[in-house]
């Protein structure tokens, strides 16, 4: 298959799954089964949308690094900080040496791999962005924080290929904003993946100047970059070209930072400019960056209209397609499905059209909890 | 005797952050108690400078900008390196507005102000290295007959490009206020001449990110005022008062030398931020006894 689709990780989390988690009233039980129904929705949505490698959309994460400090040894949390506007994270503060406890994401990973026949991806945050977005009280300087977090990350990343894990991506979206540091970053990359077999690993960096990770980036013992592209309208594409690139390449072809929905073409355009860098059987195709901030509707048609870019594209290559008119952009995605699932709050609360829609076995419990949450309660069927 | 200053700007409490999220109405009753909690701190700590921590302002590039009309809110937007971010202004035609809503937060005599200089502004808005002329013309008038202190921000300045004429757009600035230029993120010593060569009162040195900032001071002499930035803004741990007053009392000092953070401390958490300007109090006070 050509331009395998896929996604960075995050995904909108549902409002209801919001309110159980935010209702005080709610039991442990009940958190806990919203988000095992989250999880089946979120990765149900990206198989409906035709996306090949789904992710279990994070739903278990609050923020990217905050969920492993809260489980890695030698971290504390002294308030929260903020990001932007009135939107803040637990940054957390290294006292003491850092080390592994316990895996952090086998069990999220075990509960995705039974909710699909799909192969799942796993994303998992870097250890150079959890140094930098870290307060350092206990190490000489970052390096050396960063190498011990390479560590602690490694353990997890071993324990996940021990229970089949076999696409973890390694998020590094700090890497790019210290260009000096991007020569021992890159080992530390290194450290986490040494000796590890039977796993494609991923590595996902954006926000900040691309140039600034060349040419360190390409000692990185790993087959693939995840970048983002739309956003930069496929400029950096050029980089790759003048460095000889020849690793796999995650290609960002939806913008993740507004609400506009592309259309094929676009998509197909993206593609097309990749093609001029890389053979075809290196792309994989994805957003830029996490959908978790977009709308849920919004995110979920931005990633059925990357798939068919994808699909058409493909077609293309091997000569089965037939080129469109941009009238043709934005039609229906599978068999005349379109008109009856746009609109999409019944996404979040109309359990009985999303069976209608999915059909099929498996589903009647998730669209049963659905239902039950959307009245507040949280029930299993008997 | 070394002073202490405060940082010109202290992070938004969460309690306060989530109040105007949601559009609560108890946001200026939040304000007032978290003002007047900061301005306590910092008078307990005997600070030469109190500021009200700028807590309203998202960030100094908007908060600056937020004193003039014509223009509006762009990309979101990294400052600098760190995981912190503001939205780009982009300007149409600014117009000044007037800074007594301000100041009738900070009514007191030795009250610290900031602004983005307009080196910076240009960098941070268009990404343009040159001097915003009418950002510098607009902010200027805004700050006309200000009396006490004033960091002007400009980290810009470090990352090469020094331009010529940013002499002269200081000049605009009121010659009212105790003017210190703030610069930060990158080592100054290279542009320290030229820093030294502008029309202002001071200069507020982000000392933690140039290895050479005690032998550049020796020897290249100083301004009447410097400002120490010595109190590290992007960690928690705190400082030891001790080690700090040794740095400070070697650089042989000529005028007023002052400890201070060596940024806003918009991105530590609210409770270390208050540690710190104990720290400060701290040192300050070692300094007077020894």
């Amino acid at each position: 298959m050509l331009f395998p689709t896929s996604v960075i990780g995050s995904y909108p989390k549902p409002k209801w799954l919001l309110r159980t988690l935010s209702n005080p009233k709610a039991s442990s039980e009940e958190k806990a089964r919203a988000l095992d129904d989250a999880v089946r929705l979120v990765i149900k949505e990206q198989e409906l949308a035709g996306v090949d490698i789904p992710s279990d959309g994070e739903m278990r994460r609050v923020e990217m690094t905050e969920y492993f400090t809260e489980r890695i040894g030698g971290f504390t949390f002294k308030g929260p900080v903020r990001v932007w506007g009135n939107n803040y994270f637990n940054k957390a503060a290294v006292v003491g040496k850092v080390y592994y406890k316990s895996p952090m994401l086998v069990d999220e990973f075990l509960f995705a791999k039974q909710s699909t026949s799909k192969r799942i991806k796993v994303p998992i945050t870097g250890p150079y962005t959890i140094a930098d977005w870290s307060f350092n009280e206990y190490y000489r300087d970052k390096r050396e924080l960063a190498l011990d977090l390479a560590s602690v990350i490694r353990q997890e990343v071993q324990s996940l290929a021990r229970v089949g894990a076999d696409f973890i991506q390694i998020d590094e979206p700090a890497m790019s904003t210290h260009p000096e540091e991007v020569h021992w970053a890159v080992e530390t990359l290194n450290e986490v993946v040494k000796g590890i077999t039977g796993v494609k690993f991923g590595v996902h960096i954006c926000y900040g100047n691309y140039r600034a990770l060349f040419p360190h980036i390409l000692d990185a013992k790993v087959d693939q970059f995840a970048l983002e592209f739309t956003n930069r309208k496929f400029r950096d594409l050029d980089l790759l070209k003048e460095y000889s690139y020849d690793k796999e390449l995650g290609l960002g072809v939806i913008d993740v930072h507004n609400s506009r929905i592309e259309t094929v073409d676009e998509v197909k355009y993206g593609i097309g400019e990749a093609l001029k860098v890389l053979p075809p059987e290196k792309i994989y195709v994805n957003p830029d960056c996490g959908l978790k901030l977009l709308d849920k509707t919004v995110a979920f048609e931005k990633l059925r209209v990357m798939v068919r870019g994808a699909r058409e594209m493909e077609a293309e290559i091997s000569g089965n397609g037939k080129r469109r008119g941009p009238e043709d952009a934005l039609g229906p995605a599978r068999g005349g499905a379109w008109g009856e699932v746009s609109g999409f709050p019944w996404l979040d609360y109309s359990p009985l059209l999303f069976f209608h829609i999915v059909g099929g076995s498996g589903c009647q419990e998730l669209s049963w909890h659905i239902r039950c949450f959307s009245h507040g309660k949280a029930l299993r069927p008997s | 005797m070394v002073g202490a200053l405060p940082a010109p700007s202290y992070p938004r409490p969460y309690a306060l952050g989530e109040a105007l999220r949601k559009k609560k109405s108890n946001v200026e009753a939040l304000l007032n108690r978290y003002v007047s909690e900061l301005v306590d701190a910092q008078k307990k700590a005997s600070l030469d400078a109190i500021t009200d921590g700028r807590l309203l302002w998202d960030n100094v590039v908007e908060g600056s900008a937020s004193l003039l009309t014509g223009w509006q809110k762009g990309d979101l937007t990294r400052f600098f390196d760190n995981n912190y971010f503001y939205r780009r202004p982009i300007k149409s035609q600014l117009k000044p507005l007037s800074l007594e809503p301000e100041l009738k937060l900070m009514p007191w005599p030795n009250r610290l102000f900031t602004v983005l200089g307009p080196f910076s502004f240009s960098k941070l808005s268009s990404g343009e290295p040159a001097v915003d002329w009418d950002y510098a013309r607009a902010i200027s008038t805004v700050l006309s007959g200000y009396e006490g202190w004033l960091a002007i921000q400009e980290p810009s300045l470090l990352e090469g490009g020094f331009p010529d004429d940013l002499k002269a757009a200081l000049q605009l600035f009121p010659s009212s206020a105790k003017k210190l230029l703030m610069v930060y993120f990158r080592p100054f010593s290279p542009v320290y001449d030229k820093l030294l060569d502008l029309p202002v009162d001071g200069l507020w040195l982000d000392c933690l990110a140039d290895p050479s900032w005690k032998v550049t001071l020796k020897e290249r002499g100083q301004k009447r005022i410097t400002a120490l930035g010595l109190i590290d803004a992007r960690n928690t741990r705190l400082e030891n008062p001790d080690d700090v007053l040794r740095a400070a009392s070697s650089i042989n000092a000529t005028g007023e030398v002052y400890v201070a953070p060596n940024w806003g401390f918009d991105i530590l958490p609210y409770p270390v931020s208050k540690q710190k300007t104990r720290v400060l109090g701290a040192v300050k006070r070692r300094s007077e006894v020894s």
